[in-house]
């Protein structure tokens, strides 16, 4: 009766240590925010005064053509798969393997047009 | 005709339309509203005419997708409420504009609820955990967009983060559920798994795991306690047409699905209550969450003076409700299953929840808030408005000869058959404090001082569509032959 | 991911918890050999876990672009305008 709570109590060990161990480390090698120091962040007798942006701004245009990539790039998955078992369907039912792929890639289609018309993919203005 | 081609037809419509809102803009919202509503009334009649699984089984469509009488009625459930969806997202326009800053067009919020639409039917069908993933992260991900749609608003944009991470969060519970199920079973058809579960032996703990998983991901979908603390939020946060879509399609949806996977979990060999075995711990599990459900949903309601918030409660302890009846899994005396009493208690929430939020959109619209006391004196403003909102929230609060009190009365009836007096008792409690708080709409509309005098304009076709709605209430209520004729 | 509040991190640990969920669901189908090979219904579903959850993260980031840009900060914690 007992035996079956095996599997899961290890589970649930391995899971809740690794959880923990997580955490831990990252409070123990983890960037403390320090507080505000001001002495220590002015600059040493000469030097320039460190003010502004610590980073540079991306423009959000990067961001969404990068969201269209991921997007784009991640439906290849699913062609993969269809194309290693093309041949074996093509005898079952040649219609559903045909026309299900060709719609796959008319919705992707028409998210192009639609991506392409609202101007996602201009890089200026 | 094979009903997968309804899903294909509402995608197609959806893709339509997202080329017309790209190269002819000068459609507007409401061109668009109305070829996607035509669009999806030419499916709704189309619906009676599809055919099921042909005996022979053949095509591998059928091993994902299911077409029985429960999946047909949810579909046209899903389509009536895109339908009143949409007509309630034209009057919602001129509020939705004030938010979107420049370069921000309107179009898409009318697009999206037809594709959510297409994966709320694809739900009802779906009766393999593969086709159940995929088509509830087609309705999650619409919504997502729905939820944070006016983004200058700082609620809106708050409630779709918030929407957003819990939403994400079940869904990690929801994978991570059918991993367990398909390691158990080894199969992710729930008919088949059904039948495995029947034969193992000896695996009810990791059985139980896998459904616990699984009800906190879909009692994340139909808000019930304790994962109902995102949807008075949401609520609030969202324009009023999303927050009705969120009450009625996905609830709906969450309903259907949790419903085909407890009747995988429980078989058909019913359950003897007190025997120890998973299929009576899960029984269990959900009279204690459905109780809670309703007790949280009916008591925190009472002290809101937000209308959406107090929705939100009232909606939280409907879905109690809902969830009792679905515990109840086999009534004794009507020949009704208890998906049967979900799927009519559901149809009957549809028109009072549609009823309510239109006239709030309306409201909102002319007066640029959503507390209750925007309704002071709506009876005297506005007397047919008003009319609509008393008849929706008699039938929320479930006063007889509406359609809301036949929903009730039956699970009721099936907590009695089944002997859940405990249950029974704070079902009533519950009943009982929605009397109160739905009160406090009626006292504002009909005994509170008007702010002010000016009616509030209701367009034509906004005035047919709330007529209907609220004769559906009464109408409905007092024929209850009629959804359950559409039922079988 | 619930002592984190930048929501951009919340979202990191999201996927990484579909992740895990993958890789039961591979390991599941790995160890239920039918005719020697694995069976393959688990792996397709990864499939479509994982197109979905670019899908997630897609909206999500967008989401999370339009709060820093109207409230300046990701933080999660102060998400507050609600009454409660």
């Amino acid at each position: 009766m007992l035996n079956q709570y095996i599997p899961v109590l290890m589970h649930l060990l391995v899971v809740v240590g690794f959880a923990t161990m997580t955490l831990l480390m990252s409070v123990w090698f983890g960037r403390r925010s320090t507080s505000k120091q001001d002495i220590k962040d002015t600059a040493y007798e000469c030097g320039m005064i460190p003010i502004g942006e610590n980073q540079p701004r991306f423009s959000v245009k990067f961001y969404i053509v990068a969201m269209l990539f991921v997007l784009f790039d991640i439906e290849v998955v699913f062609l993969y798969p269809w194309a290693v078992v093309f041949r074996d369907f093509l005898s079952a039912d040649q219609i559903l393997i045909f026309w299900s792929i060709l719609g796959f890639v008319g919705i992707l289609f028409v998210a192009y047009l639609y991506a392409l018309k609202k101007r996602a993919l201009n890089w200026v203005g | 005709m094979p009903a997968y081609i309804l899903e294909l037809i509402v995608v197609g419509l959806g893709l339509i339309l997202l080329l017309l809102e790209s190269f002819l803009p000068r459609l507007g919202a409401k061109g668009l509203a109305a070829i996607g509503s035509v669009g999806l009334l030419v499916v709704l009649f189309l619906l009676p005419s599809v055919t099921g699984a042909p005996s022979e089984s053949t095509g591998i469509i059928w091993k994902f997708y299911s077409a029985d009488s429960l999946a047909l009625f949810y579909k046209g459930l899903a389509l009536i409420t895109t339908i009143l969806v949409l007509m309630m997202s034209v009057v919602y326009v001129p509020v939705m504009q004030r938010y979107l800053g420049t370069g921000g067009g309107v179009g898409e919020y009318l697009i999206l609820p037809v594709f959510t639409c297409a994966g709320l039917m694809w739900m009802a069908s779906a009766n393999d955990l593969t086709s159940i993933f995929v088509s509830l992260e087609v309705v999650t991900i619409g919504f997502y967009i729905m939820v944070a749609y006016m983004r200058r608003n700082v609620g809106s944009l708050e409630a779709g983060v918030k929407y957003l991470i819990l939403g994400a969060v079940s869904t990690g519970f929801l994978v991570y559920g059918i991993a367990f199920l398909f390691g158990v079973t080894g199969q992710t058809n729930l008919d088949v798994i059904s039948t495995v579960l029947g034969l193992l032996e000896g695996q009810d703990k990791i059985i139980l795991f896998s459904f616990a998983l699984l009800l906190v991901a879909f009692g994340f979908k139909v808000a019930a306690v304790p994962f109902q603390m995102w949807v008075p939020d949401v609520y609030q946060g969202a324009p009023t047409p999303t927050a009705a879509f969120l009450s009625v399609g996905s609830k709906a949806a969450g309903f259907i699905v949790l419903s085909r996977i407890v009747d995988a979990f429980l078989g058909d060999h019913g359950v003897q209550t007190g025997d120890g075995s998973y299929q009576d711990q899960i029984q269990r599990v959900l009279l204690v969450v459905a109780g809670a459900t309703i007790l949280f949903g009916s008591l925190a309601a009472i002290p809101q003076t937000n209308f959406k918030r107090l929705m939100a409660y009232s909606s939280i302890s409907h879905a109690g409700f809902i969830l009792l009846a679905l515990a109840c899994a086999y009534p004794v005396r009507m020949d009704m299953a208890s998906g049967e009493v979900v799927a009519f208690y559901l149809a009957a929430y549809l028109p009072m929840t549609m009823a309510a939020f239109f006239v709030l959109c309306i409201v909102r619209s002319s007066r640029g808030e959503e507390e209750i006391s925007v309704l002071d004196g709506l009876g005297k403003r506005s007397p047919f408005l008003a009319f609509v909102l008393l008849v929706s929230v008699m039938g929320l609060a479930g006063i007889p000869l509406t359609v809301g009190f036949l929903g009730k009365l039956y699970v009721f009836q099936a907590a009695l058959d089944q002997g859940h007096f405990v249950l029974l008792a704070i079902a009533t409690l519950g009943a009982a404090a929605g009397f109160y708080y739905y009160f406090k709409v009626v006292r504002s509309m009909y005994w509170n001082a008007p702010s002010d005098q000016d009616a509030i304009a209701v367009g034509t076709g906004s005035r047919v569509l709330l007529a209907l709605l609220a004769a559906a209430i009464i109408f409905l209520g007092l024929n209850q032959g009629i959804i359950l004729g559409f039922l079988r | 991911m619930i002592i984190r509040r930048s929501a951009l991190v919340i979202l990191m640990c999201l996927e990484i918890m579909l992740s895990a969920a993958n890789l039961a669901l591979v390991a599941f189908s790995r160890f239920r050999l039918e005719a020697g090979l694995p069976d393959y219904d688990g792996q397709m579903l990864v499939f479509f876990v994982i197109t979905v959850a670019a899908a997630e993260v897609a909206v999500g980031l967008a989401i999370v672009v339009a709060l820093f840009r109207s409230r300046r900060t990701i933080d999660v914690t102060t998400l507050t305008s609600m009454s409660h």
